[in-house]
């Protein structure tokens, strides 16, 4: 390589990223790990979606009291989760809601 | 090197956190110089990152046609494209752009002969940018960067050749100047 190219090389080189930097891999770890919840999340919110409208369609169409209680039991156990996951839950609604246009990433 | 790199995307398949480790630490300086040559740094270090978590999900893509590296700057320089193309974020990029311009050079070389070089190599087409970064920058070869960006083998070498010699003009007019 001719010496102006090893120069152009060293220049263009100036300012790069550290050769370690543990502060740029933890933000990938980061991000996957919130990437990995919010598919988890939606799966979730799906997943009891879903339940609600089998649960509803059965108690519309086949009212017993069996069935009847077992959607309340149901409804009561979602009911439960949503509680107890409240602040997620919150987030995410937040989150819908604030939702920007163009959205930001970190 | 490459026998490593074939080693570490395996250990990834595997959904190993060790092997995902590493090859973060191994490849972030060369990529993240690569997308801080393209876009501005801010943007980078994201585009950089999102690169990372594609590598993650899509080792098990990895054919083994092209070297790891290649694979890597290939999934870097579509999304690299994407972000150029996204019109809202221009104003920030540019403001961005001016305040990397305004910092000063840290290392040997010159805070003059670097602006001079950096703006040269801002003025050059985005594709002409990317060939120059990949085989003058990062010592990729001809062959890897034309993986790596989708090009023509011909087009490659005469993307770096125009673009060496537009930063050869700038720096020589910069010495001359000095």
């Amino acid at each position: 390589m001719a010496e102006i190219d090893q120069r152009l090389a060293a220049l263009l080189r100036a300012g790069a990223p550290p050769l370690h930097d543990p502060i740029f891999r933890l933000r990938v770890l980061e991000r996957r790990e919130r990437q990995r919840f919010q598919r988890r999340m939606a799966l979730a919110l799906v997943a009891g979606g879903a339940a609600i409208v089998v649960a509803w369609y059965g108690y519309a169409t086949r009212a017993d009291s069996a069935h009847r209680i077992g959607v309340l039991l149901l409804y009561m156990i979602m009911a439960a989760s949503a509680f107890m996951h409240a602040p997620v839950v919150a987030y995410f609604v937040r989150r819908f809601l604030d939702a920007p246009a163009h959205p930001q990433r970190s | 090197m490459e026998a490593d790199d074939v080693a570490l995307l395996a250990g990834i398949r595997d959904g190993s956190e060790h092997a995902f480790n590493r090859f973060i630490d191994r490849h972030q300086q060369s990529l993240r110089a690569f997308l801080r040559g393209l876009i501005a740094a801010a943007d980078a270090d994201d585009i950089a990152q999102e690169t990372f978590l594609a590598a993650w999900v899509q080792a098990g893509r990895y054919r083994g046609g092209a070297s790891v590296r290649s694979w890597l700057f290939a999934i870097a320089w579509r999304k690299a494209k994407d972000s150029h193309r996204r019109w809202f974020r221009q104003r920030q990029r540019e403001s961005q752009y001016r305040h990397e311009m305004s910092q000063p050079a840290d290392g040997a070389a010159g805070i003059d002969e670097r602006l001079a070089v950096r703006q040269a190599l801002h003025r050059l087409p985005m594709a002409q940018r990317a060939a120059v970064l990949l085989c003058l920058a990062e010592g990729l070869t001809h062959t890897e960067a034309a993986d790596a960006l989708g090009m023509p083998l011909g087009t490659v070498k005469s993307h770096v050749a125009r673009g060496r010699e537009n930063l050869r003009a700038a720096l020589g007019e910069e010495t001359n100047h000095g």
